[in-house]
């Protein structure tokens, strides 16, 4: 088995995020991490920009530097491709598909 | 009076270490008693502005005047629309009952979405499949939260110097496996098709592993605490093949990443593990609280003690209907037989009742005051 921290405590971050895209959508599984366009409109609104900017404080600005360094882009971004934009979009897409609603 | 020469962080992680701090430390696990101690509804607190839950915190911080030395995040939103991965509750694969009244707590309304006949499915398209319609606007909101989550962590741990139970969530496969299919089936293919399990189990515990490497780095806590979930694999559940088969080897590989991490591994422990306790003695040397609920805490103490950080156990039993003095009584016998040398923390068995009496929990914060303090 890979261990995706070795000995010394250096990850293989590339093994990680096989590992958390075939747990979440399968060996075969197919994800949309695109970002798209109606999403980015959804966090332009007005209402949910200032949200965002709500929840921001000047106090985690080195704590997200941080990640940033630590993770490096490519990574970062690969993970939240996987668990944050593909999650949305297999959520709108299960519910296209199967035209389920919210029940609770 | 006691004179008090430690942070809340130094005299956790001091307990942690297997030493004696300046006194126990008092650290009962809070979460929706921090809504029934701040006079706000359950529903307020999952659903409503993140600011009014951590407000809820500060609040019952120093309702309990200021001497809790361990804090929760209020983790509601984030089990009900921020966790693709089974990892304990998450409303991506259950429903949610939130009441409306203070003293309640969120439920996760458990029925089972996974089939043994399905295995070979989520091997090729994933748990993404059993996902539940969520109303995708909470979901992206609450990825907002985050960030909000993120200034708590830095404000308790950095300004205040009080550690946070934990930032991450593992839990090992087949305790999810009892969520997902439901306790009833869970046990029947316990029996009838262990090998089935396993290989789920093989499949699920790389995904699980990555995921909460993944939480240490974004959440990039102070404290280091990283939780293990062990709720439904106890001697109360299974049995110790079982156990030693589909349970053992999996919390291994666990325990191996988060000391490579250099974590503490924080088991939370609920219901009664004392006949496992000797399984724990085969765990890699690392740091380790043992949160246990129903167990035998002097049994561990005896057993476990040179290896392993108690906490515990004031049961919300004990919690919801005894009294501050029958409350008191157990928290010095507590503090007198697990404190003796160090490596205890006084905590709850689990968490705390959500609509457990305030004098009640203040009464286990006096005991630790009065009781607590090391004669050096």
């Amino acid at each position: 088995m890979v261990e995706i921290v070795d000995e010394n405590g250096q990850i293989d971050y590339k093994q990680a995020l096989k590992d958390i895209k075939i747990f979440l959508y399968g060996r075969k599984g197919k994800i949309d991490p695109k970002l798209h366009f109606q999403d980015v409109l959804f966090y332009l609104k007005p209402k949910n920009l200032l949200f965002a900017l709500k929840a921001f404080s000047l106090s985690i600005l080195p704590h997200l530097m941080h990640i940033w360094i630590d993770l490096g882009f490519q990574h970062l971004d690969r993970y939240f491709q996987l668990n944050v934009i593909a999650v949305i979009n297999k959520l709108k897409e299960q519910a296209k598909r199967k035209g389920r609603k919210y029940d609770a | 009076m006691t004179h008090e020469t430690m942070t809340s962080m130094e005299r956790f992680h001091t307990a942690v270490m297997l030493k004696e701090p300046d006194r126990v430390p008092i650290a009962p696990l809070m979460d929706y008693y921090y809504a029934n101690c701040a006079g706000i509804t359950a529903k307020e607190y999952v659903l409503g502005d993140f600011k009014n839950a951590m407000n809820a915190v500060k609040k019952t911080y120093w309702r309990h005047g200021g001497d809790l030395d361990m804090v929760h995040i209020p983790i509601g939103r984030v089990y009900a629309f921020f966790e693709p991965f089974p990892a304990a509750h998450s409303g991506f694969y259950s429903p949610l009952q939130v009441p409306d009244t203070i003293g309640g707590s969120l439920q996760f309304i458990e029925k089972p979405v996974l089939d043994i006949s399905e295995f070979d499915l989520i091997y090729e398209e994933g748990f993404s499949r059993l996902w539940r319609p969520l109303p995708i606007e909470k979901v992206r909101r609450t990825q907002i939260d985050f960030l909000q989550i993120l200034k708590f962590a830095d404000y308790w741990e950095n300004q205040m110097e009080v550690p946070l139970y934990t930032m991450t969530a593992t839990i090992t496969p087949l305790e999810t496996l009892s969520y997902l299919c439901g306790i009833t089936k869970w046990s029947r293919y316990l029996h009838k098709s262990p090998e089935k399990m396993q290989e789920m189990c093989d499949f699920m515990i790389k995904g699980l592993i990555a995921n909460d490497l993944f939480l240490k780095k974004i959440a990039h806590s102070r404290s280091k605490h990283s939780y293990v979930c062990l709720e439904r694999v106890s001697a109360s559940f299974i049995s110790p093949k079982i156990f030693e088969e589909l349970v053992l080897p999996y919390l291994k590989q666990i325990v191996k990443m988060n000391n490579r991490m250099g974590y503490i591994n924080l088991f939370h422990m609920d219901t009664d593990w004392t006949p496992f306790f000797e399984y724990l003695l085969e765990l890699p040397k690392g740091h380790y609280i043992l949160h246990l609920e129903n167990s035998d805490i002097f049994k561990a103490k005896e057993l476990l003690g040179d290896r392993f950080c108690l906490m515990g156990n004031v049961n919300s039993t004990l919690q919801k209907l005894g009294t501050p003095k029958e409350i008191e009584k157990y928290c010095k016998k507590l503090i007198e037989v697990c404190g003796e040398g160090g490596g205890f923390i006084l905590g709850s068995g689990c968490e705390i009742a959500s609509d457990a009496p305030f004098e009640n929990i203040q009464a286990i914060v006096d005991a630790g005051k009065k009781y607590g303090p090391y004669r050096k």
